[in-house]
């Protein structure tokens, strides 16, 4: 089943534009959403999710439209919001096991299957019986993560997952999501570019409620290959290059600035070319129409 | 750098809203309570003004304590908002002193409470100047008898209160505790209450209270009117004592906290432990298919049994619940405890008394919990930040809905039910064990559950809608309020109380009665309209993140469906047929009449019939009375003939008939040619008048047929003399003339209705008044025989001898004669009894009570043989042959003395627990004495009607009570009643509606003729011996017994008394009879010295005050010379605590510092003027001192 979103439009009070004619097309697989804070991740991701209303627009996931049928997507639907939280004097088996009644799963020996194989999966099973309000930050998202999974979604929808964890939660977040992209459609939203780089087989970029580019990560870096210029210049020229470059980003190596500049041609002046990184492409396209730096 | 946090403090207050809010509902309160006429003042009775320093103490106090419990919020968030938004850490590591941060916060708040709170001395004050107010009710305004209370009371309260907040806040760092703490307080307070109201003790009921609620009281008990309305609030000794005690608790509270506090992250932050190696249980099986989910039917009500179920535990488990339950607990417990107690005296802990008082008692618990379970269930998911997750599951809203209802509703039900054991075990401590578990449940299913159910939903559609949750609360809390206020403004239909149970008077006689129709229509009522706000709750509950209002709509609209239709049609239906059986059996079958109409329709009685005043009326001297009871349906008819005697000087061409204007009348008829000239239904008045005038002496007969018939249930006042088992009915038939009695009595009321002032009584010289007894205008002493009929399984007395008994057209007969003239005055009683009999000389004694009532029967036969004989040995014989005491239910709690036949609430005396200690006061056996003492103060001598009659009823059936019981249980136990009689009094005078008379001229004021009487009585008593005493009695009754006009007074009566007393005693009259005079006789020291021959000299120093009052109780100081006790004492005795008595004699005592010299041969303990209490004394506790060794 593929989800397509067309034209979708949200203004929030007081003129806030939120989504602005966000179009996407997305099959099976890892689809990662990128874009910086602010920029319309989450308020895609609650719409698609059932939990917010557009001012326009359409979503379909197979035969199903979103909008108007939104108990029938519940039916198909994990997702893991990007802050939440749970009952705190609840344990997380107790947690969960009410979270897979919700999903459907009503029988009780189906429900104590499904509940023990999430706990393993997720890695809680030695914890299940220890109260919810007492888990550590990387163990409440692992939780998160067995709810949004109870039920066997057909879409799942995870919002900055890996905020806030540390190097090994990440990793061992990242396999369990890379596991379940084999034929369900999981949307994946995260600023962290790698993420998306060694997950996702599909991806878009959204900036200021605009879909700025979307399609394979592959292609995409094929697209800024031979881009990407670098150079390591004095601080107190910052601003001279700023004024005859594009530059997409900086960042300090060995104390002096690193700048990228995308450009067509060889800058010359000492730049050197590189290999393109999903990150300079994010950068560029987010950065495009704006004349300060990323830093 | 504290002036920094308090700073930052007041500016941050200074933008919350809810300061202003609060500032607001503080101000429009006080100012309402003092404005508005719906809702009136506790403190502000009779004469006692809105605005004057008493009645805005009380009020100041009461507000400051609702005011508290708002208070949390702006204490609260001072102390925790810090961890609420996670700032904590980031504040606690800056160079912030925890002493500073903590004085900051907590003067900060303090600083702004107190600013909020001055709302009260402001609103008050703007209240007592509103135009409106009948300018009787206010002084001129005067802003320092507002401020006063503010500072001494308001502001120590505060200090306490957010010391006690500060402190949990700190050591919980938990909001939801902080508010459980404000709720703590006031149950607190009440447990407090209860158990010190038992206690006896005024010292430490004024050091629990610490809102000085207590305190006040006991400062201002005897406050007369005047002083009420003049004095602020003084630092005696209760007030020094209670807000310095409370100053230094919250004093060491703060440093208590200032000591414990760390800056530190909490114990909100402390993470689980690192789980173990994973043992990796069984991972071959979890990745083999799992289980698809299914939707159908039988998974929507799994999924409502896990939302209730989870719900539930989220609830059951929390620590809010458990506080709960223990809060709940004890204040069961101690309202179980005394349930069996009403002002000192104690009844037998039955299970409807407990169950009453403990489920009955928690309905206001069940509002505010209601209320604030269904926000928090409402808001919770939202606020734990779960509510993404749970909206995009596949559940039903309705079903997420429905199963936070379900666990709200058991979650509370639970506590009720919680509530029973509690009961029960306070049932059992108190040695009873008859315990009626069933009778629990009745009250809890039948009282409250059903409200609790329409609460629940109404609050669930409130928050629901409103989608904010402060407006939310705001708006049930408004609708409590609202609800209450209504009523007083005229709203009275109980289809307008919504979600309140109207509760449910039960008697053993008759359980729940025909009160049960009206009450289940309620109940079904309320749940529907609970029902429909369920269904448009669902239409609004938020789902997902949307909040406008645009889109609510039309998320509502996209969920309306052919079930909501169907939902709301059926909860409308619902509505409807009840609303509507209840407005049927109101409006309909009854005549809806709310107060105002009841008080219009009495003044234009008034108003129309008044100027008949003067109208000379027959006098009825025979009366045959039929009465057919019918208890089943109740309903009665009243059959009767009069026979009627012109004894004026006048012819009498017309006469005003009156009857209650309820009772549907089918025949009136004179035995001579009468025309009907008024037939007034409405007021119950007819107006006849003679073809041919009635000559003086002349006789006629007057022949009447009505009756009454209970159809449905009216909106209010519900009949409860005719019921199934257990009927009280009184007067034998219609009355003639213009009763003055019925009249409107209170001034402003008449004020209102632009009604002339009235005397409540004729006065004592008004040689008009003689001519007619205090209790009819239309009668003397009749002739008296009554037939009644009532229920086959029934028992129905009447006044008379039984002089035939029999069957006929199912219902069982009864035929009373009496065999001699008797009172005017007839009661008509029929239940399901049992007899208890006994004899004294030959007067046959029966009690017919309630089968299981037989806890006092003995205590009650005892009482009335030994009055019996006192009376009749020294008073005079008894007239009858028989005196019978009937148990009716507690629908009434008085007794009443008819001629040899008392009905007795079983309110009173029949289920009163008297332990056989002499702390004591044997009640059933006093009550008793006093209605037998009635036959002779009452039926065998009756005042004139004017000032002062009631000495020789009420004072004498009192006192003469008081002697018997002294001559049974010996001077301790009547001194004790006495002390009683005195701090009721004492009392009485500060409600006074218009004015206090002295004695002679008492105009029906219960406080003076009740209590005053007996004090008065017994210390005329001890001045002149029993002997002389019932000499003077005796000749009064032998002159005036069944006399008739001109009757005689209370200054007759006191003639009789005068002539037994010496002319050295002579003045004693003026002070205890003729004026209000009070004494303040107080010992200053006691030494004792050891003299040659091994006796003691006794050195007692006291001071003598004597002063006489006006009627508002303003005193003037006189001269006295009186004969007063002084009394030295050795140790105490068992049920004696002043000590056993080793001389006691009068001697002769002037105003001002004095001493005297005593010599006893013992060595004494304490010693005192007046230690007996005898004289009004308004501090009666320093009468007797300790006595010191002398020099």
């Amino acid at each position: 089943m593929r989800l397509e979103i067309d034209s979708l439009y949200k203004t929030y009070p007081g003129d806030v534009r939120a989504l602005v004619d966000v179009s996407l097309n997305i099959g099976p697989g890892m689809f990662g959403l990128l874009g910086p804070n602010g920029a319309g991740k989450s308020t895609l991701m609650r719409t698609i999710a059932t939990l917010q209303i557009p001012d326009s627009g359409t979503i379909h996931f197979g035969e199903t439209n979103v909008l108007d049928q939104p108990e029938e997507v519940r039916k198909l639907l994990g997702y893991l919001p990007q802050e939440f939280g749970l009952y705190p004097n609840l344990s997380a088996e107790v947690t969960l096991n009410h979270f897979t009644t919700l999903k459907g799963i009503a029988d009780r020996t189906d429900r104590k299957e499904v509940v023990e194989s999430l706990l393993i999966k997720t890695n809680l099973w030695d914890s299940r019986s220890k109260a919810v309000g007492g888990f550590s930050g990387g163990m409440k998202q692992r939780l998160g993560i067995a709810i949004a999974l109870a039920g066997n979604p057909k879409l799942l929808i995870v919002d900055e997952p890996t905020a806030g964890l540390d190097p090994t939660e990440r990793h061992r977040f990242q396999n369990l999501l890379a596991e379940l992209g084999q034929d369900i459609v999981v949307i994946l939203s995260t600023h962290i570019v790698e993420d998306v780089q060694e997950l996702c087989n599909e991806m878009a970029i959204i900036d200021n409620g605009q879909v700025v580019l979307d399609g394979d990560p592959r292609s995409v870096l094929d697209e800024a290959r031979g881009r990407i210029w670098r150079k390591r210049i004095p601080r107190e020229q910052m601003a001279a290059y700023a004024e005859t470059h594009s530059i997409i980003s900086t960042r300090l190596s060995g104390g002096q600035p690193l700048i990228h500049v995308w450009t067509e041609l060889d800058p010359g002046d000492g730049f050197e070319q590189v290999e393109p990184a999903l990150e300079d492409v994010y950068f560029h396209r987010v950065s495009a129409g704006k004349s300060g730096l990323i830093e | 750098m504290i002036r920094e946090i308090l700073g930052f403090e007041l500016r941050y207050h200074a933008r919350r809203p809810f300061n202003y809010f609060f500032f607001a509902l503080l101000f429009s309160l006080s100012f309402a309570l003092i404005a508005s006429d719906a809702i009136q003042i506790v403190g502000a009775v009779g004469l006692v003004k809105r605005n004057g320093p008493y009645a805005i103490a009380q009020l100041s106090i009461l507000l400051t304590v609702i005011g508290l419990l708002f208070a949390v919020a702006i204490v609260g968030t001072s102390m925790l908002r810090d961890f609420r938004h996670k700032a904590h850490e980031l504040l606690f590591t800056t160079h912030l002193s925890e002493l500073g941060y903590l004085a900051g916060r907590f003067v900060g708040s303090f600083v702004v409470m107190a600013i909020v709170f001055l709302a009260i001395p402001i609103g008050s004050f703007f209240g007592s100047m509103a135009p409106w107010i009948d300018p009787e009710f206010v002084l001129t305004p005067n802003f320092w008898w507002h401020l006063h209370p503010y500072l001494v009371f308001g502001l120590p309260t505060m200090f306490v209160g957010s010391a006690i907040f500060f402190a949990v806040g700190a050591l919980t760092r938990s909001l939801v505790v902080v508010y459980c703490s404000g709720f703590g307080l006031l149950v607190a307070q009440s447990v407090a209450e209860t158990w010190t109201s038992s206690l006896d003790s005024d010292a430490v009921a004024n050091a629990v209270d610490m809102f000085g609620l207590t305190t006040l009281d006991l400062t201002t008990r005897y406050w007369t009117v005047a002083e009420r309305n003049s004095l602020t609030i003084p630092w005696d000794q209760w007030m020094i004592a209670n807000r310095s005690l409370w100053l230094g608790i919250s004093i060491a509270i703060m440093i208590g906290v200032g000591l414990t506090f760390r800056f530190k992250a909490g114990r909100d932050q402390k993470p689980a432990k690192a789980s173990k190696k994973s043992k990796k249980v069984r991972v071959a099986g979890a990745s083999t298919t799992t289980p698809e989910p299914v939707f159908n039917s039988a998974t929507m009500w799994h999924q409502l049994l896990g939302s209730a179920v989870t719900s539930t535990r989220h609830l059951v488990l929390d620590k809010v619940f458990i506080a709960l339950v223990l809060i709940s607990g004890v204040n069961t417990f101690m309202n179980a405890w005394f349930a069996d107690t009403f002002y000192g005296v104690t009844t037998w802990p039955v299970t409807f008394v407990v169950a009453e008082l403990v489920i009955g008692g928690f309905f206001l618990f069940v509002i505010i919990l209601s209320t604030i379970y269904a926000g928090e269930a409402v808001w919770r998911e939202r606020g734990l930040g779960t509510e993404q997750i749970l909206d995009s599951t596949p559940v039903d809203t309705w079903v997420l809905m429905t199963g936070k209802i379900i666990s709200v509703t058991f979650t509370l039900t639970l506590l009720l039910v919680l509530q029973v054991p509690v009961g029960i075990l306070a049932q059992l401590f108190k040695g009873f064990t008859d315990i009626d578990i069933g009778l629990y449940f009745v009250f809890i299913f039948g009282t409250q559950f059903p409200w609790l159910v329409a609460i629940i939903l109404f609050s669930f559609a409130v928050h629901s809608l409103v989608q904010h949750k402060f407006i939310g609360h705001t708006v049930l809390v408004l609708y409590w309020i609202g609800s209450i206020v209504i009523a007083s403004l005229g709203f009275e239909h109980q289809l307008l109380n919504v979600g309140i149970s109207g509760g449910i008077p039960y008697s053993d006689m008759n359980g729940f009665g025909h009160f049960v129709t009206n009450l289940s229509l309620q109940a079904g009522y309320s749940v529907s309209i609970g029902l429909m706000g369920l269904v448009l709750a669902a239409l609004a509950w938020s789902r997902g993140t949307d909040n406008e209002w645009t889109l609510r709509v039309q998320i509502a609209k996209k969920r309306w469906g052919p079930r909501t239709t169907l939902a709301l049609s059926g909860a409308a239906t619902l509505t409807i047929v009840f609303g509507g059986s209840i407005f049927y059996n109101t409006n309909v079958l009854n005549e809806y009449v709310t107060t105002g109409d009841r008080e219009e329709l009495v003044v234009q009685w008034e108003r129309t019939y008044r100027p008949l005043i003067h109208l000379a009326t027959p006098r009825i001297i025979d009366v045959d009375v039929t009465v057919e009871l019918d208890p089943e349906n109740r309903a009665f008819t009243r059959d009767g003939r009069y026979l009627v005697v012109n004894k004026h000087n006048e012819a009498i061409d017309s006469v005003l008939v009156s009857y209650p204007e309820s009772h549907t009348v089918e025949r009136f008829a004179w035995g001579i040619p009468a025309t009907e000239a008024v037939a007034d239904s409405a007021t119950g008045t007819f107006l006849f008048t003679f073809d041919q005038p009635l000559e003086p002496g002349d006789t006629t007969t007057f022949e009447y047929r009505y009756g009454w018939a209970s159809s449905g249930f009216p909106n209010s006042g519900s009949n409860t003399r005719i019921v199934a088992n257990g009927s009280f009915l009184t007067g034998s038939g219609p009355t003639f003339g213009y009763d003055e009695s019925f009249e409107m009595s209170d001034p402003a009321d008449r004020r209102e209705y632009e009604l002339p002032t009235r005397n409540r009584l004729p006065d004592l010289d008004d040689p008009e008044a003689l001519e007619n007894g205090q209790f009819n205008i239309d009668a003397d002493h009749v002739r008296f025989a009554a037939t009644i009929g009532t229920a086959p399984n029934q028992i129905a007395i009447a006044p008379g001898y039984l002089v035939r008994e029999w069957e006929e057209g199912g219902k069982k007969w009864y035929r009373y004669e009496m065999d001699q003239p008797i009172a005017h005055f007839a009661s008509f009683v029929s239940a399901d009894y049992t007899i208890a009999r006994d004899q004294w000389n030959d007067v046959d004694i029966a009690i017919y009570h309630h089968e299981t009532h037989t806890y006092n029967i003995e205590r009650m036969l005892e009482s009335v043989k030994a009055s019996l004989e006192y009376f009749t040995e020294n008073f005079s014989p008894y007239q009858f042959k028989e005196l019978r005491i009937l148990e009716f239910p507690r629908y009434a709690s008085f007794a009443q003395s008819f001629s040899a036949t008392i009905p007795y609430s079983e309110a009173i005396g029949f289920i009163t627990r008297v332990r056989d200690d002499d702390d004591d006061l044997d009640m059933p056996f006093f009550v008793t004495a006093h209605e037998v003492a009635h036959q002779w103060w009452g039926h065998q001598v009756v005042g004139a009607r004017a000032q002062g009659s009631q000495l020789m009823v009420e004072s004498m059936a009192e006192y003469a009570a008081l002697t018997v019981m002294e001559k049974r249980y010996g001077p301790s136990h009547a001194r004790k009643f006495l002390q009683y009689e005195l701090d009721t009094y004492l009392r009485g005078r500060g409600s006074e509606r218009i004015r206090e008379q002295p004695l002679i001229r008492s105009e029906n004021q219960a406080y003076i003729h009740y209590y005053k009487g007996s004090l008065a009585l017994y210390a005329l008593r001890d001045y002149i011996g029993e002997e002389a005493m019932n000499r003077g009695l005796r000749s009064y009754l032998e002159n005036h017994a069944y006399e008739e006009a001109p009757y005689s007074t209370s200054r007759d009566f006191l003639r009789y008394l005068k002539t037994e007393t010496p002319d050295s005693l002579q003045y004693v009259f003026e002070d205890l009879f003729e004026t209000i005079t009070l004494w303040d006789n107080r010992v200053d020291e006691v030494t004792v010295s050891e003299i040659e021959d091994g006796r003691f000299a006794v050195d007692i120093h006291f001071t003598a005050r004597k002063v006489r009052a006006d009627s508002l109780g303003v005193e003037t100081e006189i001269p006295m010379a009186d004969y007063i006790d002084v009394g030295v004492f050795a140790e105490e005795e068992e049920g004696n605590t002043l000590g056993r008595p080793l001389s006691v004699y009068k001697i002769l005592v002037n105003e001002g510092e004095q001493s005297v010299r005593v010599i006893v041969n013992e060595r004494p303990e304490r010693a005192g003027i007046d230690p007996y209490n005898k004289l009004i004394d308004r501090v009666s506790t320093d009468n007797v001192r300790e006595a010191s060794a002398g020099s």
